[in-house]
């Protein structure tokens, strides 16, 4: 395999399940349509997680979506699901 | 250019904005420009709390810079498609 | 002086009025003449001035006060007056003045500078007013009668008197279109308009209306001569479009429009009456006859009024202005109806001006009548929106705003659509069913001008003219863009240099830099996986090696059916594990999506396709690994989504050899795993999903290459591979298995069935077509009930479909059990009557229970019911027409 930057890693994964991780403590759990060099994506059948400090305890609330545009500079890291998920 | 492609295609759409200060705009989406700013025409609110109370306001325009996510629907989407499209950006962008 | 009743002979009394009306000191008593006397006497009278006492009058007072202010009184005014003539050079020039006396009329006129500055303004007007004879005697500069002696005498008209002279005059007038030229603006703007001094002005102009060239004479401008428009605020992009275009012209002949300058407005109060007269331009002439482009042109001027940043004396002038114009609001309402968008705003309560675009007479009388008060309304918001919109126009030139619309369009614009706007393009093309349409360009063009709304025309008029400079727009943008790309490879460092060093051009922007490099990975995980795969069940060993003895196969195949049991495990892992893992499948998949993605791009340009990339990619022949990557391709969707397009660009040996190792290893294949119910019983939605894909996409394209470009050797051929390198009965587990299985053998049966009719297949080929037939039935032998799935799973399969209701059985509330009975009925079309009594006698239960089952339904009411007990026949009698049986109402008997 040729030398590859993380983004043709990425492009491995279209029409795949994918974790995102973003800012402000939230997740997304989707299939990858689209997504362009800016992190920059398209999620169908996503699922977003969002975690808060209530009352001083961890809650955490969902969020389903069939189709999503997601903008790239919100994004952490995207990885591959847990099997679980 | 492949999400201002994509966005030229939901033109005159019913889409959901998510903005970065978590105000939520349901609305026609009207026009996109190469950096994803959006116009959105006859906004409504979508969730009461998420709504800033914009009720004299009818259309917008908002900065892409400042969205978080855009709600679409999949008939909205041919997502075959969509990844070829990403496939040949990204090959594009390599070269 | 006499007639005024003041004897300037006498000195004292002269002196005495002077001190009286000028000074404070009220001292009576007479002057030493020592003090006042500053020798000017003494001067001699000039020889040589002829006209010395026609110029300076030989009773000319001398004064020792020189105030250069205008009289203090009314009284003086008529001194002042007669003395124009005289004085115009007299302030600064005492010498030549003759006598005290003279002094000391003069001096009488003129108060001081403190005096003058003290008078209110109607006094300041008046003296104003009087100033108008310092014309020039228009009798000296034209041909026209002399009608200069009509201003005194008009001075000041009542304000219907003004009204009818302007509706004469624009009745008497045509269509000029006089035009604006610009940049004497500036020249006009600090003036303050003075009523009275108006009036007589519009006098003039009235009277002068013929005389263009005096007008400018009056106004002293350089030429070119000028209009002032009123300033309406139609649209700004006409005003521009139409100045760049229309030619400046102001004679036309015996037409002369004095327009309002809206200039006056901007001009604050407070500003100190300048004296320059040829500055007093202010029009208020409410009726004019309007050209679009005039309109447009009068609010160009306004704009750069505002720009001048004066906006204060708008308000109050316009008052002016509208009390002027009052008696006729209603020929203003009309006319501003008349034209859509680009009319002056009506001065109600906006602040705009009224100005009248009326083409003649009798529109207005046409349109007076039905001015309801909603359309009045509706004229308000509209003039209310207008003035708001033009409120900040003017501050770009056209050639401004074509540099910022190319520069858009640049961006957007691109001659290879394919290439830059992929989706749009193709999602148009496939909504539109496929057809090309219009050139890209004119639809960019007319796109973005109905988005700029028209902005570089007008609605409906210039519409065609506005789309038609869009489109030259759009192809310069093309042209641009098409050196951008090429002036990119040249520098590809293009950056410029700034004040602050270098700035990186767009190609940071869009694409940025690599600023890491990446050492390659090691692919590690390939050996981590592959310790997975040493899960071997010995129990499914033993049973392989079972069936196994009873099939003849070569050694070789033999292990590869071994193996491919052992790790039929449903998860993908070890079987990717084998073929390279799975990261390595992707890029594969990515690869080949990206050969294909060209070759499409290619064929779309009509430039001739190679596919041997194609094939490289999809790692056929690879004998690398165990399991073929192409098989693991075939795990992912995305896999089988390309497959159909990838048929499209090879060839039939390629196809071929594609098949050939597609059946070769069919144990392998994911979905055939977790399609069969051994190994697989309780499937998942998501899988089941994924066997409908597959079944829908691949099984499809094999049928097809099958009926289109397979003969019978190669029919053969691959069963022969599934026969060999699978087993077979495991394979008829599964549904998919099945499937194919029954495509094959069915399309084997149809060639036979043709050339028995032609005979033109050769008794080789019908030989190794019985023994591959052999072949099969034995490995299926006393298997053949293993073929229907235990009810569990049928429940299963029912529940799972029931519920997603995305697939395509979840209609039916049971399970479809007909693709069993048509591979038994081709499995017994093409089998020997032997064979058939076999197929028989091993599924005769299933008969019954079907039989059965269908009768049970008999007894329910209810249509679906009734459906399925027609359906249960119809598929069981799909096989047992071919051995020439049939079932009926519960029995059985034979085919007639």
């Amino acid at each position: 395999m040729s030398l590859a930057t993380p983004l043709d890693l990425l492009k491995l994964n279209l029409d795949e399940r994918v974790y995102v991780k973003l800012r402000g403590a939230r997740e997304l759990v989707g299939t990858l349509q689209a997504f362009d060099s800016h992190c920059n994506f398209v999620l169908s059948d996503a699922v977003e997680t969002i975690y808060q400090l209530i009352d001083g305890e961890l809650k955490s609330r969902e969020k389903s979506s069939e189709m999503i545009f997601v903008r790239g500079d919100t994004v952490a890291l995207i990885t591959t699901p847990l099997p679980d998920e | 250019m492949l999400f201002f492609s994509f966005f030229k295609t939901l033109v005159d759409q019913e889409v959901t904005v998510e903005l970065k200060n978590d105000i939520e705009l349901k609305g026609t989406l009207k026009s996109v420009d190469q950096f994803l700013n959006l116009k959105l025409d006859n906004i409504s609110c979508n969730d009461k709390t998420k709504y800033p109370h914009l009720t004299s306001v009818r259309n917008i325009f908002i900065r892409g810079s400042n969205v978080r996510y855009v709600y679409l629907q999949k008939n909205m989407v041919d997502t075959n498609l969509l990844q070829d499209a990403a496939r040949r950006e990204a090959m594009s962008d390599k070269r | 002086m006499s007639f005024f009743g003041f004897n300037s002979k006498l000195p004292n009394e002269g002196n005495r009025q002077r001190h009286d009306h000028g000074k404070k000191d009220n001292n009576n008593s007479p002057l030493d003449f020592e003090d006042t006397y500053k020798g000017y006497g003494e001067y001699e009278r000039e020889e040589d001035d002829y006209l010395n006492d026609e110029t300076f009058g030989d009773d000319v007072a001398f004064g020792t006060d020189f105030d250069f202010g205008h009289g203090s009184s009314s009284a003086n005014s008529g001194m002042i007056s007669t003395n124009q003539s005289q004085g115009q050079q007299g302030f600064n020039d005492p010498v030549g003045m003759q006598g005290a006396q003279a002094q000391q009329q003069q001096f009488q006129m003129h108060s001081s500078y403190a005096a003058a500055a003290s008078t209110t303004v109607p006094q300041q007007q008046a003296q104003m007013n009087v100033t108008m004879d310092m014309r020039p005697m228009e009798s000296l500069w034209s041909n026209q009668p002399d009608m200069s002696t009509q201003v005194g005498q008009n001075e000041v008209l009542s304000m219907e008197e003004l009204e009818r002279q302007q509706i004469q005059m624009q009745q008497q007038q045509q269509h000029p279109p006089p035009q604006m030229f610009m940049p004497n603006y500036p020249n006009q703007q600090p003036q303050q308009p003075q009523q009275q001094f108006q009036n007589n002005y519009q006098n003039n102009f009235q009277n002068n209306f013929q005389n263009p060239q005096n007008m400018n004479n009056q106004f002293q401008q350089p030429p070119p001569p000028q209009i002032f428009n009123q300033p309406p605020p139609p649209n700004q992009q006409q005003t521009q479009a139409q100045m760049n275009q229309a030619p400046v012209h102001m004679d036309s002949p015996g037409q002369f429009n004095p327009q309002h300058m809206h200039a006056m407005h901007a001009v604050p109060g407070g500003m100190p009456m300048p004296m320059q007269m040829n500055n007093q331009i202010s029009n208020h002439l409410h009726h004019q006859q309007f050209d679009p482009s005039l309109e447009l042109k009068n609010q160009n001027q306004h704009r750069q009024q505002q720009v001048m940043g004066q906006n204060i004396g708008q308000n109050e002038l316009l008052e002016n202005d509208q009390a002027l114009s009052t008696p006729s609001p209603k020929p203003t309402h009309q006319v501003l109806q008349r034209e859509d968008g680009s009319i002056a705003s009506n001065g109600n309560n906006n602040q705009s001006y009224i100005h009248i675009k009326d083409k003649g007479p009798r529109r207005m009388s046409r349109r007076s009548e039905p001015l309801s008060s909603e359309e009045q309304k509706r004229l308000q918001i509209r003039h209310a929106k207008v003035e708001k919109i033009l409120k900040n126009a003017g501050l770009m030139t056209p050639r401004d705003k074509d540099f910022i619309t190319r520069y858009q369009l640049s961006q957007i614009v691109t001659e290879d659509p394919y290439n830059e706007d992929f989706y749009f393009q193709v999602y148009k093309i496939i909504q539109t069913g496929g057809v090309a349409g219009k050139s890209n360009k004119d639809l960019i063009a007319r796109a973005y001008l109905e988005h700029s709304g028209h902005r570089l025309g007008g609605r409906y008029k210039r519409a065609d003219v506005a789309l038609q400079r869009m489109q030259n727009q759009v192809e310069k943008a093309v042209t641009v863009a098409k050196e951008r790309p090429q002036k990119n490879k040249d520098n590809t460092d293009s950056a410029r240099e700034g004040v602050l060093g270098k700035i990186s051009s767009s190609l940071n922007s869009k694409a940025p830099r690599r600023q890491l490099q990446i050492p390659s990975p090691k692919l590690s995980d390939e050996e981590d996986e592959s310790k997975l795969s040493s899960h071997a069940s010995s129990e499914s060993l033993e049973e392989v090696t079972e069936s196994l003895n009873n099939v003849g196969i070569n050694q070789s195949s033999r292990s590869r059916r071994r193996s491919s049991y052992a790790f039929s495990s449903v998860d993908q892992i070890s079987v990717l594990s084998r073929s390279g893992g799975r990261k390595f499948v992707l890029s594969l998949i990515e690869t080949v999506y990206e050969e294909v993605l060209e070759l499409e791009a290619q064929l779309r340009s009509g430039n001739e396709t190679d596919s041997t990339g194609l094939w490289e990619s999809l790692h056929i022949g690879d004998e690398a690994y165990d399991v073929s990557p192409f098989i693991s391709m075939l795990s992912f969707d995305k896999g089988v989504k390309i497959m159909p397009r990838i048929f499209n660009f090879l060839d039939k040996a390629s196809k071929l050899k594609l098949l050939q190792t597609f059946f070769n290893e069919l144990s392998h294949l994911n979905v055939i795993i977790i399609s069969s119910f051994k190994t697989n019983p309780t499937p998942t939605e998501a899988q089941l999903k994924k066997i409908e894909l597959f079944q829908g996409v691949f099984l499809k394209i094999i049928v097809s290459f099958l009926s289109s470009s397979a003969d019978f050797i190669e029919i053969m051929g691959l069963l022969l591979h599934l026969i060999r390198n699978n087993n077979v009965s495991f394979i008829s587990t599964s549904t998919l298995g099945l499937n194919l299985i029954t495509i094959l053998i069915s399309r084997a049966a149809i060639i036979k069935q043709d050339c028995n009719r032609t005979n033109s297949l050769s008794s080789p080929d019908i030989q190794a077509w019985n023994e591959i037939y052999d072949k099969l039935f034995i490995s299926l032998e006393t298997k053949l009930s293993l073929v229907f799935p235990p009810q569990e799973y049928r429940d299963t399969v029912v529940k799972e479909t029931s519920q997603s209701g995305q697939l395509q059985q979840s209609n039916t509330q049971y399970f479809d059990q007909s693709y069993i009975w048509q591979f038994l009925a081709s499995l017994a079309l093409s089998g020997k009557l032997n064979h058939q009594r076999i197929i028989i006698d091993e599924v005769r239960d299933e008969i019954f229970g079907t039989i059965n089952c269908a009768e049970q339904m008999k007894s329910l009411p209810d249509q679906s019911s009734a459906y399925r007990r027609d359906k249960l026949y119809q598929d069981l009698n799909l096989f047992l027409n071919v051995m020439g049986l049939v079932a009926r109402d519960g029995e059985i008997s034979e085919l007639k």
